[in-house]
């Protein structure tokens, strides 16, 4: 119905974003349909990257650095040495996942969601949403401080996502770190809990951009509380 | 300037692998560009520190999707910044005052440091460039593509306040586009 000759000549004010409503949206339309559109508006842009990139730089105020810096959501930049006695228990946990007794392991969950084994403590986690099979546990320290996750069951979450561990404290939620899942369906992540949500209520994993996000965009794919 | 872009795209990468250091290092080199772009298209300090938080917030997130292949850094930054700033001037109860900003004054403004002079000397050959390409273009065409690129009108609002056919103002937009792409090359830094 577009034709592709009124659409091009629209694409510079399109890479402009400067067109006026209904061509806007008569270009979007277009482009799903044409590569060529696409591949002229992807230079377009580049263009229009040129002139921004050429215009002076200007100093930035002084504390503008640390305001973004602590914007970031609160993940681990390298992972890190996991402390012995919480490596070994992560060891048993993924074995204990992988031996695939998942009833079994579900149940001894069940009994009780949180249970002392040797001052640790564990959590268990669910898959949410009738179809989902996702399982896993956490172990944390006796202070609360640190603590390893082991999941399975969990879908890929594609080469632009990861997922995201959040802790849930009342009405607030931090960041718990990012991980990924292997071709099984296996994720583990080591996690420090911030100092003010020592004592947290529950636990949630959702989907994030690779990067992670500051607080959670999509719906829980996992919960547990305590 | 192969190993700024090389340096570029690691620095990128790490980012795209969550490393907060990486974001400060991008920061440091590109804060002043970024900045200044929301600095002159908004036209007010307070909202420049805001687009520069959302464009580092759209690097810390969107590293993975950046395409080396398809422009240097300062290119993808530099889009990014402008949109944003465009966003939040549409957003102001009071736009600053009608065009004053033309690449033209610009490249008279140049002596305006970058806070890293590694930064400057990277980028202002090209910035020269693009700049003289801008210079060139016949009057009518450079005026209606800064309303367009600084002020974010639309095409009839371009027409309403030149007081020329909506037709002109388009064509004057795609021409002058046209003509910047021919000079400049599809590449980088060539
Ligand atoms: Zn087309």
């Amino acid at each position: 119905m577009t034709d592709h000759e009124e659409i091009a000549g629209l694409l510079t004010g399109y890479a402009l974003a400067c067109l006026d409503s209904e061509d806007e949206e008569a270009v979007r339309e277009h482009l799903a349909g044409c590569a060529e559109c696409r591949s002229e508006l992807a230079a377009l842009r580049l263009s229009v990257g040129e002139l921004a990139a050429a215009m002076a730089p200007c100093p930035p105020p002084a504390g503008l650095e640390e305001r973004i810096m602590s914007a970031l959501p609160r993940i681990r930049a390298r992972p890190r040495l996991i402390p012995p006695f919480l490596a070994a228990a992560a060891a048993i946990l993924i074995a204990l996942l992988g031996a695939g007794n998942v009833l079994q392991w579900q149940r001894s969950q069940a009994d009780s969601a949180r249970r002392a084994a040797g001052g640790l403590v564990t959590m268990a986690l669910l898959g949410s949403g009738a179809g989902s099979s996702a399982f896993g546990t956490i172990v944390l320290d006796p202070e609360d401080n640190e603590g390893v996750l082991a999941v399975r069951g969990l879908d890929s979450p594609g080469a632009s996502g990861r997922y995201q561990l959040w802790l849930v404290k009342g009405e607030r939620k931090a960041s718990g770190g990012l991980f990924e899942v292997d071709s099984h369906g296996y994720g583990s992540l080591v996690l420090d809990v911030p100092a003010d949500f020592r004592g947290f209520d529950a636990l949630m994993v959702t989907l994030e951009p690779r990067g992670g996000s500051a607080s959670p965009s999509g719906r829980a794919v996992m919960q547990g509380s305590r | 300037m192969q190993k700024e872009a090389q340096d570029d795209d690691a620095l990128l990468r790490r980012i795209a692998e969550a490393e907060g250091e990486a974001l400060r290092e991008l920061y440091r080199k590109y804060g002043g560009l970024v900045y200044g772009i929301g600095l002159r298209i908004t036209g007010d300090a307070a909202v420049a520190e805001e687009v520069a938080q959302d464009v580092f917030m759209s690097a810390w997130r969107g590293a993975a999707s950046y395409r080396p292949d398809l422009g240097a850094v300062a290119t993808w930054l530099g889009r990014i910044a402008r949109n944003r700033a465009i966003d939040a001037l549409r957003g102001m109860k009071s736009r600053p005052m009608p065009l004053r900003e033309d690449w033209g004054e610009l490249a008279d403004a140049e002596d305006t440091r970058s806070p890293d002079p590694a930064e400057e000397a990277g980028r202002s050959q090209r910035a020269k460039e693009v700049r003289a390409a801008v210079a060139e273009l016949p009057e009518g065409q450079r005026t209606a593509l800064s309303l367009a690129f600084f002020k974010g009108m639309s095409h009839s609002e371009i027409a309403a306040a030149l007081g020329l056919p909506l037709g002109t103002v388009k064509s004057r937009i795609r021409d002058a586009m046209r003509s910047l792409r021919d000079k400049l090359g599809e590449g980088g830094s060539a």
